[in-house]
C-alpha cells in the first residue's frame, strides 16, 4: 500500500513547462557557441600555471586574497529575508540539533577509518571537489603509532593520508598552509587515540590541490569532547558574502578573535557548540559537546593556528 | 521493449525530461538546483546526440549522468550550504501526498536514490547497480533500507 502510494506520488513529479523550456533554450544557446579546438598544454606550461596557483594560494588564513570569508551575523530570518531579497540565492547556517553525538560515536566512527586502514572501503573522502574518484590504493604503513597509504584518483591523482594514534604526530606533514600546534591541547585534554587524520590530495604533477586535519579529543573525565578539523583547497575560491546566520536560531551567537589575530565565529545551541573560521581557502572549525564559551576561547586561543610558510 | 534513440534535444527532453527531474528533485530536494543538474545533463548530452544504438543506452547515460552531478552537487552544498529563495517557505511545486514526500525526504541520499530508480523508473538491482556505480548487493541492502525507513515512517501516521 504505501509502496504504491510512494510510486504514485514520484510519478506524479514532472518537469514544469517553464524549466523545459529554459533548459532547451539553454541546451541551443549551447549548442550555438563556436567550441574552441582542444590543444593540448605543453607539460612545463601545466605545471608552471599550477605552481603559479598554489603560490598565490599561500598564505591562507589571512592574506592578499585570501580575505576572511565568515557568515554574516544577523538578529533573526526577517533581517535575513530582507538582507537578502534581491539575491538569487543565499546561504543560511542553522542548527541541526542541539543535542551532540556522543564521545562514543564520535570514536566509533572515526575509528572505523583507523580499523580498516587496509580496506578500500575506507578509502574515500575528499577536500577537493575534482577529486572524488578513488580507484585504488596502497598502503605504505599498516601498524605502529602513525598508519601511512596512498589512494589513486580516476584522473592521476594521489591522495596520501595518514592516520595517528596521538593528533601531535601528525604535525610536520602538512605543507604550511595551514598549520596548528597542538601540544597544548595534548597536555590540557586526552585525545582519543586512531580518531586523527591527515591527508593531502595532489594532481597527476605532484601539485598540492588540498590538505585536510582532524583530531578529536575529550575532557580526562569525558564528559565533554571536541573535533577540530582544518581543511585546505586551493582550487576553490570561497566566497561567504551571501552566507549568514540568524542570531535567533542559536542560543549564542558572536565572533571571538584569537590572540593570534584569527577570527571565529562561535554558535551555541542546546549542549553543541560549533566554532569556525572561513577564508577564500581554508576552513579551520570546533565541533564540540558540552562546553562553556570560554573553554571554546580558550581552546581556540591554543590552536597556535598558523598561515602561510 | 526496446525503442530508438532520440533525433533531437527536444526529443530526449520530452522522453527524459520527467525522469531526470524526479530523480535529480528526490536527491537534491530543491526544484532550483533539480534544474541545474537537469539543465548540465542535457548540455553534456548534446555532445553525444546520435551516438547512441538504442533508447534505453540512451536513457541510462542520461541517467548515470544526472546521478553524478546530483552527487557533486550534494558534496558541494555539504561544504559550501546553499539555501534557494523557493526554500525559505518550502519546497516549490511538487508534493501531492504530503506525508509520502516528507518520508522520502527523510531518508538519506542513497536510499531515495535507489527507490526512485527502482520502483518509479523500474529498473533492476543490476542496472541500477551500473547506473550508480555500486555493486548489486549494495544496491539490493539499499533498496531494502530504504522501504524499511519508508515503511516505518509511514506507519505512523
Amino acid at each position: 500500500m504505501n509502496n504504491e502510494r510512494f510510486e504514485r506520488e514520484i510519478e506524479s513529479i514532472a518537469m514544469p513547462e517553464d524549466m523545459k523550456a529554459r533548459i532547451l533554450a539553454n541546451c541551443h544557446h549551447n549548442q550555438r557557441e563556436p567550441v574552441p579546438e582542444k590543444k593540448r598544454k605543453a607539460p612545463w606550461k601545466v605545471v608552471l600555471v599550477a605552481a603559479v596557483l598554489v603560490v598565490c594560494a599561500v598564505p591562507v588564513l589571512a592574506g592578499q586574497g585570501n580575505s576572511l570569508q565568515n557568515p554574516t551575523i544577523l538578529p533573526d530570518g526577517q533581517a535575513v529575508q530582507d538582507a537578502c531579497s534581491q539575491l538569487d540565492s543565499y546561504s543560511l547556517v542553522s542548527p541541526n540539533s542541539g543535542t551532540p553525538h556522543s564521545l562514543e560515536k564520535m570514536t566509533e566512527s572515526r575509528r572505523m577509518k583507523w580499523d580498516g586502514w587496509a580496506s578500500e572501503d575506507t578509502m574515500g573522502g575528499t577536500v577537493v571537489m575534482s577529486m572524488t574518484d578513488w580507484t585504488g590504493m596502497k598502503v605504505l604503513e599498516a601498524d605502529g603509532p602513525v598508519k601511512a597509504r596512498e589512494v589513486y584518483e580516476k584522473r592521476g591523482g594521489v591522495k596520501t593520508e595518514y592516520a595517528a594514534e596521538n593528533p601531535v604526530d601528525l604535525q610536520g606533514l602538512e605543507s604550511g598552509a595551514v598549520a596548528w600546534d597542538l601540544t597544548w591541547m595534548n597536555e590540557n585534554y586526552a585525545c582519543v587515540s586512531g580518531a586523527d587524520f591527515f591527508y593531502r590530495i595532489e594532481d597527476r604533477w605532484g601539485n598540492l590541490l588540498g590538505e585536510h586535519c582532524t583530531a578529536l579529543y575529550a575532557t580526562q573525565d569525558e564528559q565533554a569532547w571536541f573535533s577540530l578539523e582544518w581543511t585546505y583547497d586551493s582550487t576553490y575560491a570561497y566566497d561567504g558574502t551571501n552566507t549568514f546566520v540568524a542570531e535567533s536560531d542559536y542560543d549564542l551567537v558572536y565572533e571571538y578573535t584569537t590572540v593570534q589575530g584569527h577570527t571565529f565565529l562561535l554558535q551555541f545551541y542546546g549542549d553543541c557548540v560549533w566554532a569556525e573560521c572561513i577564508t577564500t581557502h581554508a576552513w579551520v572549525s570546533l565541533y564540540g559537546g558540552y562546553l562553556e564559551p570560554d573553554q571554546v576561547e580558550e581552546l581556540l586561543d591554543n590552536l597556535s593556528l598558523t598561515g602561510g610558510g | 521493449m526496446t525503442h530508438p534513440p532520440s533525433q533531437t534535444i527536444e526529443e530526449a527532453l520530452e522522453r527524459y525530461g520527467n525522469v531526470l527531474y524526479r530523480l535529480a528533485l528526490v536527491m537534491l530536494q530543491r526544484p532550483m538546483d533539480a534544474e541545474d543538474v537537469v539543465q548540465e545533463t542535457f548540455i553534456r548530452y548534446l555532445a553525444k546526440l546520435g551516438t547512441f544504438r538504442e533508447g534505453e543506452h540512451e536513457k541510462a547515460w542520461l541517467l548515470t549522468v544526472c546521478t553524478n552531478l546530483c552527487r557533486d552537487a550534494l558534496r558541494a552544498r555539504h561544504r559550501y550550504p546553499q539555501v534557494g529563495l523557493e526554500q525559505v517557505s518550502e519546497v516549490g511545486d511538487v508534493p501531492q501526498d504530503r506525508a509520502v514526500w516528507a518520508a522520502l525526504m527523510a531518508l538519506p541520499e542513497k536510499y531515495r536514490e535507489v527507490l526512485v530508480l527502482h520502483a518509479v523508473e523500474g529498473y533492476r538491482t543490476e542496472e541500477i547497480a551500473k547506473i550508480i556505480g555500486k555493486t548489486p548487493a549494495a544496491v539490493k541492502m539499499r533498496l531494502s533500507r530504504g522501504r524499511k525507513q519508508l515503511e516505518e515512517s509511514l506507519g505512523k501516521e
